[in-house]
């Protein structure tokens, strides 16, 4: 039996004040579009947000857990979970399924209160890293070029929404395993903004 | 059979990466580059391979990031836990010795991952230590870890002698890794180092090049 891959496109940048994540809504099973309305970002709360590219059962099952976890975390602590700590939360769960893996890629970024903006991205085993901008999913050297030619560092928030859904619009160009649309997840310190652009 | 097929998702992110280490008069030295990839893509330009895991005990590593950093983080939870609980702060040969204990009992699913850890001994010497991925420990004057790190070595063999002092130390770390990011595609991006001496630790980065960018001391 073969599982086929929900091929995907996301990407992430962080800019003067926030960040920004975005992530496209098809699903393959192999050349076949199964679905065109899967949505791959996450809002976790105003500050926290998580853009995934992967299998849609293991990246909607590993949210799922990572919530519970998340607001355990929180109610039990009484303190907000900062970013790294949603990251690095997320990657215990995925290394914790270290032979039997979550099949998805993910971004996590957001603003600490009264911190800088963070971005990190996660393989299918839990590694974490940090960076300014990432992108992730079969769309991901398309969408690198553009991030890697247009990103700079302090941008303002229209300029980095116009980045990426550049890079969105390039990968889903030339990606048949992205499209769709593009779910938009922007992230600073006063509330999160969600924004979708219907590409079909 | 099952099968399960994930196309460019099920490569995983490596740190092909080159490390180095050397001890010298009184200190040790540990550089390694900053790269991090996905098969033959660039995943990431700013990696941290060179990792903390107590106050005078640091490691680098390579191989498949999230096995490397499960278990330096794991070690260094060790470390904390053990200074918080009994007031005993690790030295480089147990850390090494506690990983080789996970690296070993892993089998038949092993970790993937290659590491030097360096520090001072309870004796108050430089050390350096060798994990590799099946449990080994032993202790070098020297050593390079992963894809570049044949290349490092040829610099390594001919420029180390015990004696050098701590700005030779480096410059000779910090040619090596050049050496490798020069031929290796797997290595490049900048070099992190970091010198760990009685005085404290000391980080510095530096370009491709080999020009210095940064520098702080803690």
């Amino acid at each position: 039996m073969v599982y086929y891959s929900g091929g995907a496109t996301a990407v992430g940048l962080v800019y003067s004040t926030g960040a920004v994540l975005a992530a496209d809504r098809r699903v393959t099973y192999g050349p076949y579009i199964m679905s065109r309305a899967v949505k791959k970002v996450a809002k976790i709360t105003d500050r926290i947000g998580i853009a995934c590219a992967g299998f849609p059962s293991d990246f909607q099952k590993l949210l799922q857990y990572f919530k519970f976890n998340f607001t355990l975390y929180e109610q039990e602590a009484g303190i907000p979970l900062s970013v790294y700590g949603s990251a690095k939360l997320l990657s215990t769960l995925m290394y914790s399924r270290r032979l039997i893996p979550f099949l998805t890629e993910l971004i996590v970024a957001g603003v600490d209160e009264g911190g800088a903006p963070k971005l990190y991205s996660l393989d299918a085993v839990g590694s974490v890293l940090e960076d300014k901008y990432a992108a992730i999913g079969t769309g991901t050297e398309l969408a690198l070029a553009v991030l890697e030619k247009g990103f700079r560092e302090n941008m303002s928030r229209e300029e980095a929404i116009r980045l990426a859904e550049d890079a969105m619009r390039v990968a889903i160009a030339r990606d048949v395993l992205s499209g769709d649309g593009i779910d938009f997840l922007i992230l600073d310190e006063k509330a999160a903004e969600e924004k979708f652009i219907k590409l079909r | 059979m099952l099968e399960l097929r994930s196309d460019k998702a099920s490569t995983l992110l490596e740190s092909k990466t080159t490390t180095v280490g050397l001890v010298y008069s009184d200190g040790v030295v540990l550089a390694s580059d900053r790269r991090a990839s996905r098969g033959m893509l660039v995943s990431s330009k700013v990696a941290r391979k060179t990792i903390r895991i107590s106050d005078d005990v640091y490691a680098t590593i390579s191989g498949l990031v999230a096995d490397a950093q499960f278990l330096t983080q794991l070690a260094a939870a060790v470390a904390g836990y053990e200074l918080y609980e009994n007031k005993h702060r690790l030295s480089p040969r147990e850390v090494a010795v506690y990983l080789s204990h996970r690296l070993f009992y892993a089998r038949p699913f092993l970790y993937i991952t290659h590491l030097i850890i360096a520090g001072f001994s309870e004796d108050g010497s430089p050390q350096l230590l060798n994990v590799d991925l099946l449990g080994m420990v032993s202790e070098e004057k020297y050593l390079s870890t992963g894809s570049g790190s044949l290349l490092a070595f040829s610099i390594l063999e001919k420029g180390y002698t015990p004696e050098l002092t701590e700005e030779q130390a480096i410059k000779l770390a910090v040619d090596a890794v050049k050496a490798a990011i020069s031929r290796d595609t797997g290595t490049g991006d900048g070099i992190d180092v970091t010198v760990i001496t009685r005085k404290g630790i000391r980080t510095l980065r530096f370009t491709v090049k080999g020009e210095l960018v940064e520098e702080r001391e803690s």
